[in-house]
């Protein structure tokens, strides 16, 4: 299903913003006008990815210095191992929206 | 939109100073050319003084040049703590290059030196959960002598490579270091060793001092010279706090020593941001000054903190470094502290 993240407006150009939804944190961010939504926390130890830079297309974390690329979630630098989970968005009367599936 | 600022991370246990966004998103930025300059920079001195060796050859000239060569040389330290970070350049196998090649000099392999390096800054100086510090408060006169002449550096560090080159891994190790990476660094450690032992080969088949001369005896005769700072990181600080400001030590150094350190005297910046690369921490002290405490005067005035805490900490175990924050009273709040 589709849920409301945030107003498309408080995502800042080539640069990520953190929104709570339902108690869980997620990424927003807006890449050459491309809007992604990833999951908030690095994969590697919990830390919050929004406080972190964004170069080009790729997010790294704050704590670590581990690195994600945004559209897909790839793992393109150490100590992360994992893979970021990434969701499909869209934009409807100036809401971001991402898909979650159904529990 | 909601913040989460209950949600608890790594991070949010540590002191955090007041900072606007866009200012520190600018000071994150990348670039090739400071980390070039600085490369540059060592390079060239490694030149002059490997210069030195060779005029020298045959002289007792020829102790002093080596030892000065191997001083420049044991900084490989400052490009490969940087590009393990991977925030030195800005193209990514620039990075990883210098990475490779100052890991070899310094004697650990890249992917041993990131996820080490990487529990330290989690966990800077809580006894038995950071990777890095081999040492606890009270600190003896032994273990600083030790640390500065640099015993616990390359001989352990090769025992260490030669441990993961045959592929055991132990138990502390694996608390940092995930399965998937240990075949990574056993791949490195065994490329690493392979380098040492051709650098070897080539002494003894080519009958040449060469690579004695410019490698192996040079860092170990000079490896004091960076551990002189490396030392003053956080030793006699406060340990088990969640605050880099009482458990990291700044330090203010002449422009050779921060062009050799990679800017590292800014010790608490960095440990405060790892995304501000090196080039950005004094624009970054800048930016926080005022949120910090002072730093050490110099490279002496911190050894000289180091040596009366160690005297403090005799008649009592619990002192430490005190370095009063902006606001906060000159005494440490128990009694403690020198």
């Amino acid at each position: 299903m589709w849920v409301k993240l945030c107003p498309v407006d408080h995502v800042p150009d080539d640069d990520v913003v953190e929104v709570s939804c339902d108690g869980k944190l997620y990424c927003a961010y807006r890449i050459a006008g491309q809007h992604y939504v990833t999951d908030g926390l690095c994969t590697h130890q919990v830390a919050r990815l929004a406080e972190g830079y964004v170069l080009d297309d790729i997010i790294e974390c704050p704590m670590h210095n581990g690195r994600f690329h945004i559209p897909t979630g790839r793992v393109e630098g150490p100590p992360a191992c994992e893979p970021l989970r990434t969701y499909r968005v869209r934009v409807e009367q100036g809401e971001l929206e991402i898909w979650i599936d159904a529990a | 939109m909601a913040t989460t600022s209950s949600i608890s991370t790594v991070k949010s246990a540590w002191w955090e100073p007041r900072i606007d966004r866009a200012v520190l998103k600018g000071l994150m930025g990348r670039s090739d050319w400071p980390g070039l300059y600085f490369l540059g920079m060592w390079v060239g001195l490694l030149l002059v003084t490997g210069l030195a060796i060779h005029v020298s050859r045959g002289t007792w000239w020829v102790v002093p040049a080596v030892i000065a060569y191997g001083v420049v040389l044991g900084f490989a330290y400052a490009p490969s703590h940087e590009c393990a970070h991977g925030t030195a350049f800005r193209t990514r196998w620039l990075n990883e290059a210098v990475l490779w090649i100052s890991s070899f000099v310094w004697g650990e392999s890249p992917t041993h030196r990131r996820f080490a390096h990487s529990h330290h800054h989690t966990y800077t100086w809580h006894w038995k959960l950071d990777a890095q510090m081999g040492y606890s408060n009270p600190v003896s006169l032994r273990t600083y002598l030790g640390d500065v002449i640099g015993l616990v550096e390359f001989l352990p560090r090769l025992k260490l490579t030669l441990r993961h080159a045959r592929g055991r891994i132990l138990e502390r190790e694996r608390v940092y270091l995930p399965d998937t990476q240990v075949p990574t660094l056993v791949r490195e450690a065994r490329i690493l060793l392979t380098g040492y032992l051709a650098l070897l080969a080539w002494a003894v088949i080519g009958q040449t001092w060469v690579p004695l001369l410019y490698f192996f005896i040079p860092r170990f005769a000079g490896a004091f010279g960076v551990f002189l700072f490396i030392t003053t990181q956080h030793m006699a600080m406060n340990q088990n706090v969640y605050d880099h400001r009482q458990s990291s030590r700044s330090m203010t150094n002449s422009w050779l020593s921060r062009l050799l350190y990679w800017n590292m005297n800014y010790h608490i910046e960095h440990h405060l941001y790892p995304s501000v690369p090196f080039h950005a921490l004094p624009a970054l002290n800048a930016a926080i000054r005022d949120q910090l405490p002072e730093p050490s005067p110099s490279l002496l005035a911190a050894h000289l903190e180091i040596l009366r805490t160690i005297a403090a900490q005799r008649r009592d175990p619990t002192a430490f470094a005190h370095h009063p924050l902006p606001g906060a009273p000159s005494a440490p709040p128990s009694g403690t502290g020198s």
